[in-house]
């Protein structure tokens, strides 16, 4: 096709690449509570809660109520509904019918969705003044949803940055591929002594480097918007921000040596080095240590709650489009290194 | 075989005792100079961190001088008659047995010049460990690099690029277990930063002596 070789994977590439971008953007988060008004209120009293993406229109089949901290109990605390506008919603509660203090979670149910949020409330009952005291408290939050949008998880702490898995972590396998094959190409060399496979090597590697970097830029903006920092001395962090210094390095060894064969031989020794390095550093490092990142250090990994279906479905091709694009920049990078030697020959 | 290397390597030093000298005279000036800026002693953090800080940069300097005496014709020579994997099983015991020196001078001039305050209450077995841990990384991994270095005709500066990524992980490890040490906390906690610098140094000397020989050839 277009009478290019071997075309059929960059096809897929940009196939891919478009599709995660454009799905990975244009796909909503399903609707969630994302938060409530009022920290401190009384029976009787008012409360807003505002839900992210909720589109309701009117109060039709918009339920609320809380539902206390054990579950064992089975009173609902049944609130009148008033809809503000599309994403608020305000609740009044009645007389309370819960006798003492309890942790209250808050359910919002309308026709196409339910969502609980736990440990909405602290409910206390106020001796003073015989009515109680509603707090929000947020006790770890967790959600439980049910839904009928078509949509990503809405998660507390995440929220719309949970596209960002679409970008950081394809960018890291595929920093890992490029690695990979440009350690490959190293140890072709040493094997056999063809030069092609050192400006293999050499332009495999530097798509690693500049995928380490795109890796530790969106892993950068991610924490920023979730951990609260540009950057934290997390293991991982730790181990990612090496291996790229480690790639950098290879870099400086290759432009510090003069003679071709020499340069080759050592620097094909030195990816092998540096690959396994990356592996203990990225890979068994964290795993020893507790890190932040999800599936180390007691935190669950991201497959155990929220990688649904939906992120799967761009997930998936996200991974094969970032690994084909860095073999893609790297083959262009080689083929115009080989039409650039072939002019140095002519000459 | 291994043996002999090393001893080689040992008359080779002895006969320049102008580098050993100078790597003494350099660890002295370095706590010299710690000692003169600090007005008061420092606490137990700052101690330890300083030692490490100094310790990386003498096992820098030390290493650099590595190969300053090969010459071309002596690789010739050593090629004809040494295998390679021998060769730098050889570098990096020696390397090893030299930083177990450079170290041991380090501890005591260092203790010397701040005391051995954070020592007192620590659990020693655990420190000597790391210093073991530590300084067995830091051999390993310069000796490998300044081979590369040689080898490549490039000069020292290149030693210090290649191997200090290298040596960060290692330092954040044994830095970590000697915190540990020093606070005389117990020994599960430091099962993770001994696996690690167990690892790393594991992992430099098992590939240095599989990818040597492919340097070993012109």
């Amino acid at each position: 096709m277009f009478g290019v070789k071997n075309a059929w994977w960059k096809i897929i590439t940009i196939v891919f690449l478009l599709y995660s971008v454009i799905g990975g953007m244009w796909i909503k988060l399903i609707p969630a509570i994302s938060g409530v008004s009022k920290s401190q209120i009384t029976e009787n009293d008012k409360v807003d809660v505002y839900v992210y993406n909720g589109w309701m229109d009117s109060e039709q089949g918009i339920k609320a109520w809380t539902i206390d901290y054990t579950e064992k109990n089975e009173t609902q605390w049944q609130a009148s509904v008033k809809v503000i506008n599309k994403q608020k919603l305000e609740l009044s509660f009645p007389e309370s019918p819960y006798p003492e203090n309890q942790t209250l979670h808050l359910v919002v149910e309308t026709p196409a969705f339910r969502d609980t949020l736990f440990n909405a409330f602290y409910f206390k009952v106020d001796s003073t003044r015989k009515s109680g005291v509603l707090a929000v408290q947020k006790i770890e939050p967790r959600r439980k949803m049910l839904n009928l949008y078509f949509g990503f998880p809405n998660r507390e702490i995440l929220n719309e940055t949970i596209r960002n898995l679409f970008f950081h972590v394809p960018i890291w396998f595929a920093m890992m591929l490029a690695g990979a094959i440009g350690m490959w190409h190293g140890f072709l060399f040493l094997r056999k002594g063809k030069m092609d496979d050192d400006i293999k090597a050499e332009k495999y590697l530097k798509t690693t480097v500049f995928m380490g970097i795109l890796g530790l830029i969106t892993g950068s903006i991610w924490a920023r918007f979730t951990w609260g920092t540009w950057w934290t001395f997390d293991v991982k962090l730790n181990g990612a921000a090496i291996t790229v210094l480690i790639y950098v390095a290879y870099l400086v060894l290759r432009s510090g040596v003069k003679d071709e064969i020499q340069r080759a031989k050592i620097s094909g020794v030195y990816s092998i080095f540096a690959f396994f390095m990356m592996l203990l550093f990225v890979m068994i490092v964290p795993r020893i240590y507790d890190s932040l990142h999800p599936g180390n250090g007691g935190n669950s990994p991201v497959s155990d709650y929220d990688f649904d279906s939906t992120l799967r479905m761009v997930f998936y091709p996200a991974v094969l489009a970032w690994m084909g694009l860095a073999c893609w920049i790297s083959q262009l990078n080689i083929r115009y290194q080989r039409l650039k030697n072939l002019k140095e020959d002519e000459i | 075989m291994i043996w002999r290397l090393i001893q080689f390597e040992w008359k080779n030093d002895v006969r320049n005792a102008s580098s050993i000298i100078g790597i003494l005279l350099y660890i002295f000036t370095v706590l010299f100079f710690c000692l003169q800026s600090f007005i008061k002693t420092p606490d137990a953090m700052v101690w330890n961190n300083l030692f490490w800080v100094v310790l990386i940069f003498s096992a820098i300097n030390a290493t650099s001088k590595n190969f300053s005496q090969y010459n071309r014709g002596r690789f010739i020579y050593l090629y004809t008659t040494v295998k390679p994997q021998h060769f730098i099983l050889a570098k990096i015991l020696y390397t090893i047995l030299f930083m177990l020196a450079i170290t041991a001078i380090t501890v005591f001039v260092y203790a010397g010049f701040f005391g051995f305050g954070p020592l007192q209450k620590s659990n020693i077995q655990l420190y000597v460990l790391t210093l073991f841990l530590g300084t067995i990384g830091f051999a390993a991994i310069l000796a490998f690099m300044s081979v590369l270095a040689v080898r490549a005709n490039a000069g020292n500066a290149i030693t210090a690029i290649l191997s200090i990524p290298l040596l960060i992980p290692l330092v954040l490890a044994v830095t970590e277990l000697s915190r540990l040490a020093i606070n005389n906390l117990p020994w599960d906690l430091a099962q993770s930063s001994i696996t690690v610098a167990a690892c790393v140094d594991a992992m430099v000397i098992a590939l240095a002596y599989v990818l040597f020989p492919y340097l070993w050839r012109e």
